[in-house]
């Protein structure tokens, strides 16, 4: 199946806080993060803890590499048959996250931040040499 | 009691101590241990630890300790101010936050509430001698295999005369003493928990902690949230916590869980059909698959 994304303007909106933790949980929507997960993150040093479902968490926050923009996409309305295409919205941009291990410190080996490398290369290249 | 510096930050855990007296610094004396709130749902669990010259084992029965559990509240807040103004006695608690026996129990490598106990207790024992008591004989109410947990702590500590009993709470008086406190002060953190996820919660009856409590079951069913479950305060490695979750909270899937695992077993079909048949997928540079990287073209 194909789709499109529909890009509106979102520079006026506020940027989203966003959490990447280390399981799937079955539901999509509104949680409480405020009030159950924020206020118990422990902060030491750069290392973040906190727990979920009492098991323990270690994070980290990591940026938007320069140039780059994080968009959360959202599906709107699901397409009414298999040859309709999707149509993605931008529900909220950000320029970071934290995210979480289970139980490991966070590292440079991450999945995540070392796939953020790719920022780099990608942009190395694509560059023109104009020497 | 002052659990202040426990209130500062309730999912830490913390050791509050009295000032050591001289008299333990200069004479043999005995240690006792105990805990408080071990089989509740809610709240944290508490070690004691109450120590005295030997030469005053005699005084100190006279103030008549006895089990913690044979005592009535006021009783034992009587007792406790009795204690804690003798000036021959010492104590120390170990507040064992909820979020720490959840986390602890919950973790990667999973870690029993007994190896929490016994780390609680040998590590009442490694303060007391540090802060120089000369501690001969440690009296210990058993968790687990009472001869196990003996040997255990007579080869950390070879020099001192160790008991590990059932019972030793009503059998020794330092150890009825290490029980008073611990449940005292388990007492305090429970009736005053601030609950940093939500101040309306400060208010909410949730009963003494235990499971069999009408008042915490009824707490419990009535202030779930099906994303997060509770707050830290409830331990969510008890067996009523998870039934409640399983039943009724939205399900949640870990990179450890045993049905990940089953994922990657071969299914004995596989073996049976034809290789090769099927196009092969073009394998994706190492530097792209070690993270997780993949081109998509259509969603």
């Amino acid at each position: 199946m194909s789709g499109e994304i529909v890009i509106q303007d979102f520079s006026e909106r506020k940027c989203a806080k966003l959490h990447l933790l280390p399981c799937t949980i079955d539901y999509n929507g509104q949680a409480n993060i405020d009030s159950y997960f924020e206020p118990t993150i422990k902060k030491n040093g750069e290392d973040l803890s906190a727990t979920y479902r009492g098991r323990p968490l270690c994070g980290a926050k990591m940026e938007v590499p320069d140039n780059y923009i994080g968009c959360v996409l959202k599906e709107t309305q699901k397409p009414f048959g298999e040859d309709e295409d999707r149509r993605l919205k931008i529900s909220s941009h950000f320029k970071e996250l934290t995210y979480w291990n289970l139980d490991n410190r966070t590292s440079v080996n991450d999945k995540l931040q070392k796939a953020i490398l790719w920022t780099k290369i990608a942009t190395a290249i694509h560059k023109s040499e104009d020497t | 009691m002052d659990i202040s510096q426990y209130e500062m930050d309730n999912s830490k855990s913390c050791v509050l101590t009295s000032g050591t007296p001289q008299a333990a610094q200069n004479e043999p004396c005995c240690l006792g241990i105990d805990e408080a709130g071990r089989g509740p749902v809610l709240g944290a669990m508490v070690y004691g630890a109450c120590y005295y010259p030997l030469s005053q084992s005699e005084k100190v029965k006279e103030l008549g300790v006895a089990d913690s559990k044979v005592l009535t509240e006021d009783m034992r807040d009587e007792l406790f101010q009795k204690i804690n103004s003798d000036d021959s006695v010492g104590w120390l608690v170990e507040i064992i936050s909820p979020s720490d026996i959840s986390t602890k129990m919950l973790a990667r490598t999973k870690y029993s509430l007994n190896a929490v106990s016994h780390d609680a207790a040998i590590n009442l024992i490694r303060q007391s001698i540090q802060k120089g008591v000369q501690v001969k004989e440690i009296y210990v109410d058993t968790v687990g295999v009472a001869e196990n947990y003996q040997n255990k702590l007579s080869e950390l500590f070879p020099d001192i005369t160790i008991k590990v009993t059932p019972k030793a709470d009503a059998l020794f008086p330092c150890v009825s003493a290490a029980s008073i406190i611990a449940k005292v002060t388990r007492d305090k953190v429970l009736s005053n928990w601030k609950f940093p996820e939500d101040e309306s919660y400060n208010s909410s009856d949730y009963g003494c902690g235990y499971p069999s409590d009408p008042a915490t079951q009824k707490w419990l069913n009535s202030n779930l949230d099906k994303v997060f479950g509770y707050p830290q305060f409830v331990r969510f490695s008890w067996s009523t916590c998870q039934k409640i979750l399983d039943e009724s909270a939205v399900r949640v899937h870990w990179e450890d869980d045993e049905e990940f695992d089953n994922d990657n077993t071969v299914s004995l079909l596989s073996f049976f059909t034809q290789k090769g048949v099927q196009e092969k997928a073009v394998k994706r540079h190492n530097f792209l698959e070690s993270r997780k990287l993949k081109q998509v073209v259509k969603f």
